[in-house]
This record gives structure tokens, sequence and C-alpha cells, in this order.
């Protein structure tokens, strides 16, 4: 087990954006959290991953705090070094499958940004993530990456067996092996 | 050995050195897109510790100077565990400056010693401050070239997620404290120069190895050249010379880059 909430409240600005949340997540498992702008999703990612004790009932996490990778919208912005893709992995992260069709000469500020987070996914597997979060993925990407991304968030269990993954997203096709949680209505 | 090499020899190992040491410094601070604020801090250390000089009259300078170097360096960090916004460090280090500002106003014969931190000039230094100085940059230059990848991958992480955690603070604190020596010691035109040149330059590389390998090898050829060249200059200080070093050999080798890559 790797997360377990029990009776899981939580309010902002004097409004309850979450009550009574039961929820138990297991390696392998993706959540997909949805709701419009301001209904909690932020709030509640950063509640399940240690980041934020603002809230009522129990939480318990089977992970640290150096397990949490939080990967940022389309694929993160440019950086000052120029860093080739394979600069910024491991020997072992370079032979990863997620990464089979990726240039790794190519620079962090020339890749596009489905490449991007494919490179920040393989990190932060390469480095034991036990939870993932994900946050507006598809932002900003052009249709193939999208399709990229859905069929790796399709095989999250086969790619990520010891990872949970906590999906912000509302663009993304519906997988029928996610739990989703709609937040906005209390 | 003459006299003239004798005297010479200890401010061009000092600019080979502090050159390299500047150079991978800017690229850390810009990295982590605090270069103006821990600039800042840098010019209040030099205000404040020229302040504690005068007071301080019995103590030796160099002394004070590390002293307040610390100090600053000790309050980046401090303010850094407890606030993460920029916005406010900058604004801290202004208010920092601005103090130390006013009460140098109020003390006018330490104008001509503000006037020489600002726009000194680094190969007039004595045997003694240069051995000093440069052992200090060595050590700075040798931890950050052995830390490079892990401290700049780590700024590479901070970038994307925002946060910091204990090992980046400990890294700024450093860098702090490298930056407010520099500008104490060397002046604070000669710390411009080497700390923002080559990292402009070396944005054309095309690899992080590239990279640094310009920033270490262009700032001390610029820096040890540009000195030996304005030995046959005499009515232009060292520092300018410098930096038209620095100036033309990363055009050069941009130039380069640009051919070889498109």
């Amino acid at each position: 087990m790797i997360l377990e909430t029990r009776a899981l409240s939580f309010s902002r600005g004097g409004r309850a954006l979450l009550r009574d949340l039961d929820l138990r997540l297991q390696a392998g498992d993706v959540l997909r959290l949805l709701g419009p702008n301001g209904s909690g999703k932020t709030s509640l990612s950063q509640i399940l991953s240690g980041h934020s004790r603002d809230h009522q009932g129990q939480v318990q996490r089977g992970f640290q705090r150096h397990e949490v990778f939080l990967l940022p919208q389309g694929g993160g912005r440019d950086f000052e070094i120029p860093f080739q893709l394979r600069e910024i992995l491991s020997e072992k992260a370079r032979r990863h499958p997620l990464l089979k069709n990726v240039p790794l000469n190519r620079l962090w500020n020339e890749a596009s940004g489905g490449e991007r987070q494919k490179i920040l996914l393989t990190r932060a597997l390469d480095e034991g993530a036990k939870l993932i979060i994900l946050d507006e993925p598809s932002h900003h990407l052009d249709q193939r990456s999208r399709q990229d991304l859905e069929d790796i968030l399709g095989r999250w269990n086969e790619i990520a067996p010891q990872s949970v993954l906590i999906l912000i997203d509302h663009v993304l096709r519906e997988d029928p092996r996610w739990q989703s949680l709609r937040l906005g209505d209390a | 050995m003459s006299v003239a090499l004798l005297t010479f020899w200890p401010n061009l190992l000092l600019l080979l050195v502090t050159g390299p040491a500047l150079a991978l410094t800017g690229a850390q601070v810009s990295a982590r897109g605090r270069l103006l604020a821990v600039f800042t801090l840098s010019q209040a250390a030099l205000l404040i510790s020229l302040l504690f000089a005068k007071f301080l009259e019995s103590v030796p300078e160099n002394l004070v100077v590390l002293a307040t170097a610390l100090a600053v360096a000790l309050f980046d960090r401090l303010r850094g565990n407890k606030k993460e916004d920029q916005l406010e460090e900058l604004s801290m280090g202004l208010i920092l400056l601005l103090a130390a500002g006013g009460v140098l106003a109020l003390s006018p014969d330490l104008e001509s010693r503000r006037a020489a931190g600002f726009f000194g000039d680094p190969s007039l230094l004595s045997s003694l401050d240069c051995l000093w100085v440069g052992a200090l940059f060595l050590v700075a230059a040798a931890l950050l070239w052995f830390g490079r990848h892990r401290w700049l991958r780590r700024a590479f992480d901070q970038s994307l997620s925002r946060g910091r955690d204990r090992a980046s603070q400990a890294e700024n604190t450093a860098l702090a404290l490298i930056l407010s020596v520099a500008v104490v010691k060397l002046g604070l035109a000669f710390s411009i120069l080497t700390l923002t040149l080559p990292v402009f330059f070396a944005r054309r590389a095309r690899s992080f190895r590239a990279h640094q390998g310009f920033l270490v090898l262009g700032a001390a050829l610029a820096a040890g050249g540009g000195f030996l060249l304005s030995l046959s200059l005499e009515n232009i200080p060292s520092v300018y010379v410098i930096g038209a070093a620095l100036t033309a050999l990363g055009l050069a080798w941009a130039g380069f880059q640009t051919r070889r890559h498109g």
C-alpha cells in the first residue's frame, strides 16, 4: 500500500472542498483528479504527497518525501545551461524503453513538451519514485505527443509497477483502470 | 629570475585561478535565477565590511571582510529557510544595501575605500593578498568543477519544481560567499565581467561538457592573457583589457560554434 486515507476532509478560504474521503492506492495505480479551477485538485495532491498538512482525517503514506516527484505542466520550462537530454539522465535511465524514440543528443531547450515529459518521467522512475504527480501533462502538447502520453499512462502498472501516479488532467482519454475523483462538490 | 617577473607572477596566478572560479560561479548563479539577488547581497557585504573596517581598525581588514561575507551568506541562508520568494529576497538585499549606503554617506572618509572596492583592479593586489585570495578561489574552483554536474542538475530540478532543499540552500550560501569575497577583494568591475561574459557566450554550447569547458578555459585564457597584454598597455587598467579579451574570445568561440552546428 502506498497511500491510504480515512475520512480525509479539507477546506480552503472557508469553503469545504472535500469531505470524508476514503481512498486506497497501491503501487501501479493511477488516480485521476478532475474538477474546475479552484476545486482543490492541487491542494489534494499536496496533502496526499505530504507537502501540506492542512486537513482533517488520516493519511497513511508508504513513501518518504524524496520519493515524491512533481512533474511540471507541459514538460517544464527552458533552462539556462545547455544540457543535452542524455546529460540529465543516468546511464541506466538512458536505456529505458520509454525513451526508445527520443533523440538523447537534443538540447533540453530544443526538446518538445512530449520529449521533456518522457525524460522527466524516466528520471523519476530511475530515482525510485513512489509517488508521481503529473499536473496538466497534456498542456501545450501536440496531438501525437498526447497520444504517446495516453499510451504510457494506459500501461502505467507495467511501466511503473512500484509507483502511484496522481494525474491532474481533463483532456486525456479516460482509462477504465484508473480511479477518478471529481472535486468541486464536497 | 628578474624582479619584474617575481612581482607579476602572483597576480597572473591569481587571475588564472579567479577567472575560471568566477565563470563557474556565474553559471551556477544564473542557473538558479538568482544572479541579481546574490549580487545585491555581495555589494551590501562590500559596504558593510568597509564600514566595520573603519570601526575595527585594530582588526586586520581581511578578517573583517571575510567575517562580513560569511554573515551575509548566513543571512541569505536564514532567509532561504523561511521564504522562497526571490522577490522578497531581493528586496531584503536592497534594504540591506540602502542601510549600509546610508551609514556610509555619513562617513565620507570611507568614500575612497569604497571606490577602490567597486572599481578596484585585482592585478594591483599585494603578493600576500594574491596568495590568500588565490588559495580561496582555487578551493572554490575545485568545489564548483568537481560538483558541477550534481550542483547544476539540482538547480535544474529546482527550476522545474520551484522548490529548494537543504542541499541547494547550502550551495546558494557557498555561492554568496564566493561572490561576496570576489566583489570585496577583486572589485565589482572585474567580478561583473568575469561572472557574466563567459556565461553569456557559453550559451552557444551544444552540450554541457562544451559549456563548462569554455567557462574554465575561456575565462583562464582571457584573464591571464588580458593581464599580460595590459602590462604593455600602461595607461589602461588591466581589468578593462581582461574584459576586452573575454569579449573577443567569447565572440570567436560563439562564431565557431555557430559555424560548426549552424
